[in-house]
């Protein structure tokens, strides 16, 4: 009798140290899936801005609000890194991954509207760049339709995860 | 039942990944080719020079030759349109030239405008516009500039 209690217990702690490695290895997953996006949209552009000649800066700056790209772009990133971390540390019948999922597809597709727009979402990849009597315009709108195209497949995605999530999670109870 | 579903989530992880990365190469390698051919041949307009023949009473033909290059990996089509406007943005003569550029390889393009003598005493300045397009003219940089005319009739 001893002997099967005692090895219940065994069984117990071995469910624990399963349940709780499963956890960590969790939590390390969700925290370098958040740190990507700091180190590409907070630190390197704040890095590389750093790095500009200071004799460039105004004539940059003349063209493209440098400063407010940059911020917005570091902004990005926290959120980004915050709906990343969450994703990685629910389950994937949880509404909440499907919204962080959405979410995060969408900011993507602002990020790039930003950078295309240079600075500008509204201008939807066509930008023009007034440097005293010339101007220079960028048309990258195929990029957007591009980008558009990724948003969808994101969302499509996301919805089918979990939609079979769901079903499986709701059969298994 | 869910063997299928873990199929289908399969096929959509492996279509989303690819997504990603084609658009991903896609964005990268345009946008270079057109910066690259872009910056090269908008240089280009610097150092070449327009010439002008002919007088008031006969009229002047402008002519200008732009030397393109494509350094980059996809085909370029570089578009040159010249034109001489009068005070009140009257188009009086137009010229456009348009050449599709292999990558590696090097063209010219060639404009000539005739004003004819009536006009020449409207003629106020002339317009620059050099377009690069690429990936199938889908993307592409553009140059407007724009030269005020310098002094009495040529």
């Amino acid at each position: 009798m001893k002997r099967e209690e005692k090895g219940q217990l065994h069984d117990h702690e071995e469910v624990n140290r399963v349940w709780k490695m499963v956890i960590l290895r969790k939590i390390i997953k969700a925290v370098l899936s958040a740190v990507l996006p700091i180190i590409i949209l907070v630190v390197v552009p704040n890095v590389v801005s750093q790095r500009i000649p200071a004799e460039m800066l105004p004539f940059i700056e003349e063209m493209i609000p440098l400063h407010g790209l940059i911020m917005s772009i570091s902004v990005i990133g926290v959120v980004l890194a915050i709906l990343s971390f969450s994703l990685n540390m629910v389950d994937d019948w949880s509404l909440i991954k499907l919204l962080s999922s959405i979410a995060s597809a969408f900011i993507s597709f602002y990020m790039w509207l930003l950078l295309l727009g240079l600075g500008d979402p509204s201008r939807m990849g066509v930008t023009q760049l007034s440097v005293e009597i010339a101007t220079i315009t960028l048309d990258f709108r195929f990029f957007i339709i591009l980008e558009l195209l990724l948003l969808g497949i994101s969302i499509f995605s996301a919805i089918v995860k979990f939609y079979f999530a769901r079903k499986e999670h709701l059969a298994g109870r | 039942m869910a063997g299928k579903s873990k199929g289908i989530l399969r096929i959509l992880t492996v279509v989303s990944i690819v997504a990603t990365l084609c658009v991903d190469v896609v964005m990268a390698v345009s946008g270079y080719n057109s910066a690259v051919s872009f910056v090269q041949n908008a240089m280009g307009i610097a150092s070449s020079e327009m010439q002008t023949s002919g007088d008031s009473s006969t009229g002047i033909t402008l002519t200008f030759l732009l030397p393109v290059q494509n350094p980059g990996l996809l085909e370029v089509t570089a578009t040159i349109n010249l034109k001489i406007l009068s005070v009140g943005d009257e188009v009086i003569a137009e010229g456009v030239d348009s050449k599709r550029i292999p990558p590696g390889s090097s063209d010219e393009l060639f404009v000539s405008l005739f004003v004819p003598p009536d006009k020449v005493e409207a003629f106020a300045r002339g317009r620059i516009f050099l377009e690069c397009r690429t990936l199938f003219d889908l993307v592409g940089i553009s140059l407007s500039y724009e030269a005020r005319r310098e002094g009495p009739t040529p």
